[in-house]
């Protein structure tokens, strides 16, 4: 019987968990939609009010076309302003290409194959593992297809092409564990190397990404594993692990990768370059092996080349544009300066064998603001809108809608990004969600106030219609339906989940005796 | 030996969904496994492109697992709706709730077949599988044993699903109003348990789903409302 009563016990906060749960889940559904709809009628109004063949005068127009071409450094220190054309003919979608100079006068217009040689600059690639954005969503379920888990795993191939084995991750380790084509157990790779007994392994520490970076002649992978304070260089064809870089107070910004399985070796070397949030850089090359330290500013956004006469490093920046990486203020700062000019700067530098950096050249141009378009940000929106459609969120959401941005920045699986992406789409505005909150605790006081059966539920009511807005008073609305009536007494309203009236005490009134009509008399 | 004779009769009463769900699974899952081992056979001898070799890739029995997923939350739902929303159509809970027993023996009875139910016709199918596809040397990548507890808690989905069923069915509000939250709550939580997470989230969100459904299904048959 205890059990019995401890299950009834705590049906009712079961019930109202589910409840509360599916209100919270349909009040931003529902001012999602409504949201949308009002945006889209918004772009639609700002659109139409802008000009639609706005005057440009030559000078803009120059200045855009310089904008929008790619800027390339010569060994020399010559820029060059590179602009693609693709032809719009599916068929033969020939690739035109256009080289000019820092004054934007045409060099050369014609075939892609032009007779300029500009530096081929490493590049961050994609980040992280392929299709998955992390670790973590390798490791769970695939998403929308109920597939089981992936696997992080990297196939190797023998002499003959033929697959040989298979490294797979194992996250409990914290290294790769080898099988052959029997599915045996052949090692372990972790931090140290290859070890062959599990009570050897020294962990990887948790990865953020993988980029391949395949040895030109070489038949398996060398991969960059990449964490959050080390990388290490991995090489699947001779099973060794390199640890190529590591700081125990700085973080990871980026990686990049060029050159290692190029065709044209005798032209540039295989570099890895990676930069950390302080503006620690590391050059690694392999052959010869050597490692140059180099300091960037983090404002700037850097690449690097390797030739046979030497290191190139590019950098680039945007005036003004926030130090950190912080993307709350990056965020900020493009939406205040969207629609400004800004100031771009280039520059190509060498880099020498203790880590200075020698300015060769620099090029500085106006990038025009951006021009409205058919892809009108939310910023269009006005701000009342938004808060208009959010006075009827639970005010907590405020705050839960910062830990939801730090999470839709960082959060790995692309399902749960967008499912807390709303909870920071709608902005709360403290205020007006506190008017409308007490309008709505004020109603489900009235709505409570004759139906209440103890002051422990009805307080809790109150609390929760504070706490979680219209979702929790459609939730009280949903689990406290009880008719109510006058009291006989004193005349007040008072639910019938009580047997006394909460004012008077007086009991509920007893119906009349009346003469049964059902007995026969007796013979 | 009353608590037998129920779950008898609740068994009897399910067994044809259970046959089903058990050809379905058993058959289409064999014909899938059957054919990844040709494809794996065909791999082999492949000569491979650089390009093939990619840093990750699917478990080779994870083309069962949206079969899996499906047949146990269907199992799932056609055991509830037969359990606890039939009699109430048509009006055959007398039958049940006629004999000298608690009321809580009949639910005990009714969640023992629906876990029999599912762990016969999907879960030991599935371990029938996993156990055949992890044989060394079958596949060439290695069947990891975490897919076999991902398969279980699909299994586990199932039995979520029946719950949410079981509320809705026993809950006595009109269909537009809370009759659809149990249905909705187990919908929300087989969503974010396939929501890419790994794995201890997906557990720890089954489990919220089978302590607030169930307390609920027995608070419901206690009230007999129904």
């Amino acid at each position: 019987m205890t059990a019995t009563k401890t299950i009834q016990r705590w049906a009712r906060p079961a019930q109202i968990l589910m409840i509360l749960a599916i209100c919270v889940v349909l009040v931003t559904i529902c001012q999602l939609i409504v949201f949308q709809f009002t945006w889209e009628y918004t772009r639609r109004t700002f659109l139409e009010s802008q000009p639609q063949n706005p005057v440009v005068s030559e000078a803009d127009r120059a200045m855009k076309e310089i904008s929008d071409s790619r800027k390339e450094f010569l060994p020399d220190g010559t820029v060059l302003l590179v602009t693609d054309t693709m032809e719009p003919d599916l068929l033969t979608r020939a690739k035109t290409i256009r080289v000019a100079d820092a004054n934007n006068h045409t060099l050369y217009e014609g075939s892609d194959k032009n007779p300029y040689s500009f530096i081929s600059w490493s590049d961050e690639g994609p980040r992280y593992f392929e299709t998955a954005t992390s670790l973590t969503e390798v490791e769970g379920y695939y998403g929308g297809n109920a597939d089981f888990s992936r696997m992080l795993c990297v196939r190797t191939l023998g002499p003959d092409l033929r697959w040989s084995g298979t490294w797979v991750y194992d996250l409990a380790l914290g290294a790769f564990v080898g099988y052959n084509l029997d599915g045996r157990v052949t090692g372990y790779l972790g931090a140290q190397g290859l070890c062959l007994r599990k009570q050897e392994i020294q962990p990887f520490e948790k990865g953020l990404g993988l980029r391949r970076a395949k040895k030109a002649g070489a038949v398996n992978l060398t991969a960059v594993w990449i964490s959050a304070h080390s990388a290490y260089l991995i090489d699947f064809e001779a099973i060794k692990v390199r640890q190529v870089f590591h700081s125990d107070d700085d973080r990871m910004r980026f990686v990049q990768i060029s050159h290692w399985d190029d065709p044209n070796t005798g032209l540039y070397l295989p570099i890895l370059a990676i930069s950390t949030e302080r503006g620690r850089g590391t050059i690694y090359i392999p052959d010869p092996e050597r490692f140059i330290q180099i300091h960037v500013p983090p404002e700037w956004y850097w690449a690097v080349a390797a030739t046979q006469s030497g290191v190139y490093l590019s950098r680039h920046r945007i005036v003004g544009y926030p130090q950190s990486h912080d993307h709350r203020a990056v965020s900020q700062w493009l939406l205040q300066n969207r629609y400004r000019p800004k100031q771009h700067i280039s520059q190509l530098m060498k880099v020498q064998d203790d880590g200075d950096l020698r300015l060769i050249s620099s090029f500085e141009w106006t990038q025009p603001g951006q021009v409205a378009t058919s892809t009108v940000a939310w910023e269009q929106l006005p701000r009342w809108i938004n808060h208009a459609f959010a006075v009827v969120s639970p005010l907590p959401f405020k705050y839960a809608s910062i830990w939801g941005e730090d999470m839709y920045q960082t959060q790995s699986s692309k399902y749960l990004r967008h499912l807390v992406k709303p909870l920071f789409l709608l902005e709360i505005h403290g205020p007006s969600n506190l008017v409308i909150t007490f309008v709505l605790v004020s109603l489900a006081f009235l709505h409570a106030w004759p139906r209440r059966t103890g002051w422990g539920w009805f307080v809790f009511w109150v609390i929760l219609v504070l706490a979680f807005n219209l979702a929790g008073l459609l939730t009280y609305l949903a689990m406290n339906h009880t008719p109510v009536i006058r009291c006989s007494a004193c005349g007040r309203r008072r639910g019938l989940l009580r047997p006394d009236c909460h004012a008077c005490h007086s009991p509920l009134p007893v119906p009349q005796p009346r003469p049964t009509d059902l007995v026969f008399p007796a013979v | 030996m009353k608590f037998l004779a129920l779950v008898k009769k609740e068994f009897r009463e399910c067994l044809p969904w259970m046959c089903l769900a058990f050809i379905i699974f058993t058959g289409f899952g064999a014909l899938l496994l059957r054919g990844k081992v040709l494809y794996e056979e065909g791999r082999r001898k492949e000569i491979w492109r650089e390009e093939q070799v990619v840093p990750w890739c699917t478990s080779p029995i994870s083309d069962i697992g949206p079969l899996l997923l499906l047949t146990a939350l269907g199992l799932g739902l056609v055991m509830a709706i037969r359990q606890f929303y039939v009699p109430a159509f048509d009006k055959t809970w007398a039958f049940t709730l006629h004999r000298p027993i608690r009321l809580i023996t009949a639910v005990h009875a009714k969640l023992f077949v629906a876990i029999l139910g599912l762990t016969l016709s999907v879960g030991l199918p599935w371990t029938g599988m996993f156990l055949y596809a992890a044989i060394p040397g079958r596949f060439m990548d290695p069947v990891l044993p975490k897919v076999f507890w991902e398969g279980w808690l699909m299994v586990g989905l199932g039995f979520i699903l029946y719950l949410g069923t079981a509320v809705s069915s026993l809950c006595q509000a009109r269909w537009y109003t809370t009759k659809v939250c149990g249905l909705a709550f187990a919908a929300g939580i087989i969503f974010l348990a396939m929501a890419e997470s790994p794995f201890p989230a997906p557990l720890v969100l089954t489990a919220i789903g089978l302590v607030v459904l169930g307390i609920q299904v027995y608070a419901l048959m206690q009230s007999k409302e129904f």
